[in-house]
């Protein structure tokens, strides 16, 4: 388990912040200066933007469990990594086919788009009675807000 | 409230629209695989949206009574103001996101009865706006549970007419001169910030679509979470099918000879539909009316209860049910029509209309939402920051490069996303409104699920 208290996830939430503004950055000066390996990093900071999210909303009483921290957390980020590293440094080359698809297409097809999906459902699925909600910490949480007056 | 398999296919049907089953096609036809970074995004990003903020969500339908998402965000921020701001961005979000609807319903309905553009939307958003007069927002996610449903059978009428018509063979394209390797690689043929913006904003973006915050809040039970989370993404991930092989598919067409280049990218899906057959032919155009009428119906729901019930209450006039219903009605066939005058003036893509509205709900809800439900220093200050810099600057951009005057170097929404994110984050750092040991009571126990 890793403690992820109010005052990590103040920090997270900063470098939440730094990381978009980064992207941004990236992205206009990228642009602007053709400079394509700065929006390249661009990308791998989308990629920690998501971890950041992931590290704040997959929690249970400010615990992560080592489990979730590796599966989804830091293999959607290394297969992010691969795929955008493979779809950048193979752009616009002719190249010979993998699977009836050029290299680049399938580090997004298969190692983004069908990687990231297995990886985000099927952990959802697998940890989500074990250490995404627990019916113990919903039962808690549900006599707790039943002493509180409901908000209208 | 609904079960998750309601709920999960519900909310890819809300997502998945003209703006994936007609503007999608039509830019993969036009810049290769750099569009399909935003359905590739979308799909997995569904999940991680309920890993994200799933419980939360719907841990506020115990601790609150209220229906609306602006009504949530009062409640979380205990102030009329972040209700009223959020309401007014939502509606405008919905116009822009439903001009898309608009665009493609035209379309559609040109090539299905041979009608002019403009009677095809007379046509389609009539018919929308007549079931849900009677129907409501409840009947809405009943349809669109089972419009997502046809959408899954359109599905395997493409893969099955895609891979009888190319074998799965991509080479032609890479080979034509006018297309080449940039149609086939990984990033196509746009410029690599453009496949950024997608690719994260979509994925990101996918947790702060209303449809999805919405169905979260709705579900029945915490296992529906689970349910719908995954149904939700899976099922939109299968959707995402149309949008890749229906675009490359009319590129193989073209670059075969099988037909001369188009003259409107926008009807590239119905190249390839055209080529199919008859049985394929049918169910391919219900899946892509049924994928029109159900996120139309929901953005026109959302965008005058944002009015009649939101926006007015939070200025301090809260609306006699019955008269709500009846101002909603009148709303319901005026946002439509609102839209259907932005999307003649603004005269872009299908895709791209889609992809604007995407963005400004998530220039709204990611602060709000996403923010303001995993971090407790989160103060009303920071969050009204964040709304007031992304209702100002969507509406300012679009506007700005409609006249020509400036145009941002990538997708204007990252610039309102980003803005508004960090706007938050700053002045919540020095602000305490609703924020840590001064949140209300109520709402602390959600912060420890």
């Amino acid at each position: 388990m890793i403690t992820i208290d109010d005052k990590k996830r103040d920090v997270i939430v900063v470098i939440n912040a730094l990381l978009w503004a980064f992207v941004l950055y990236a992205s206009w000066s990228g642009a602007i200066n053709k400079n394509n390996d700065l929006i390249f990093y661009g990308l791998i900071a989308s990629a920690l933007i998501v971890v950041c999210f992931y590290l704040m909303g997959a929690v249970t009483n400010d615990k992560m469990s080592i489990p979730v921290l590796i599966f989804p957390v830091i293999i959607n980020l290394v297969l992010w990594i691969i795929a955008f590293t493979m779809a950048y440094q193979t752009r616009g080359q002719k190249m010979d086919f993998i699977w009836g698809m050029h290299p680049g297409m399938f580090g997004m097809i298969i190692i983004f788009w069908v990687g990231t999906m297995i990886c985000t459902a099927v952990s959802f699925g697998l940890f989500f009675d074990k250490y995404y909600l627990p019916e113990a910490k919903w039962a808690e949480f549900q006599k707790e807000v039943a002493q509180l007056e409901k908000i209208h | 409230m609904f079960g998750g398999v309601t709920i999960g296919l519900a909310s890819m049907a809300a997502v998945m629209s003209a703006f994936g089953f007609i503007g999608g096609p039509g830019l993969v036809y036009k810049f290769g695989m750099t569009s399909i970074w935003m359905t590739i995004a979308c799909g997995p990003g569904m999940v991680y949206g309920y890993w994200i903020l799933g419980k939360r969500m719907r841990g506020m339908a115990d601790v609150t009574d209220v229906a609306t998402l602006p009504d949530i965000a009062r409640v979380r921020f205990n102030s009329q103001a972040v209700r009223g701001v959020l309401a007014v961005g939502l509606f405008l979000a919905a116009i822009a996101y439903l001009s898309s609807q608009v665009m493609g319903g035209g379309i559609l309905m040109n090539q299905m009865l041979g009608v002019s553009k403009e009677w095809g939307i007379v046509i389609m958003f009539g018919t929308t706006v007549a079931y849900m007069f009677f129907s409501g927002m409840s009947g809405s996610i009943l349809t669109d549970a089972f419009q997502g449903l046809v959408m899954l059978i359109a599905v395997f009428a493409v893969i099955i007419g895609f891979f009888m018509m190319t074998g799965g063979d991509l080479t032609p394209i890479a080979n034509s001169p006018a297309f080449g390797p940039s149609f086939v690689d990984g990033v196509g043929s746009m410029p690599l910030q453009a496949a950024l913006v997608f690719g994260l904003v979509f994925f990101v973006g996918a947790m702060g679509q209303p449809t999805m915050l919405a169905k979260m809040y709705s579900v029945k039970t915490v296992q529906d979470i689970k349910k719908a989370g995954i149904i939700g993404g899976v099922s939109y991930g299968v959707t995402s099918i149309v949008w890749i092989l229906c675009g490359y598919g009319a590129l193989y067409i073209v670059a075969t000879g099988g037909a001369g280049p188009l003259q409107s990218a926008d009807n590239a899906a119905f190249l390839f539909v055209s080529k199919l057959g008859g049985i394929t032919q049918a169910l391919v155009m219900a899946g892509l009316l049924a994928a029109i009428v159900s996120t139309a119906s929901f953005f026109i729901s959302m965008s005058s209860s944002a009015i009649t019930r939101d926006l007015i209450g939070a200025l301090g006039h809260e609306m006699a049910h019955e008269k709500q219903i009846r101002v909603g009605q009148v709303l319901q066939v005026l946002v439509p029509l609102i839209a259907i005058g932005m999307g003649i003036w603004g005269g872009r893509m299908v895709a791209i209309l889609g992809a604007l509205g995407w963005g400004f709900f998530a220039s709204v809800t990611i602060p709000t939402f996403a923010i303001g439900m995993l971090w407790k220093r989160c103060s009303t200050e920071g969050i009204l920051a964040g709304l007031w810099f992304a209702v100002i600057a969507n509406p300012a951009y679009l506007l700005l490069e409609n006249l020509k005057i400036f145009r941002f170097p990538f997708a204007g929404y990252l610039f309102c996303v980003a803005g508004a994110v960090i706007l938050t984050v700053v002045v919540s750092l020095f602000t305490k409104t609703c924020a840590g040991e001064n949140m209300p009571k109520a709402l602390k126990p959600i912060f420890k699920l």
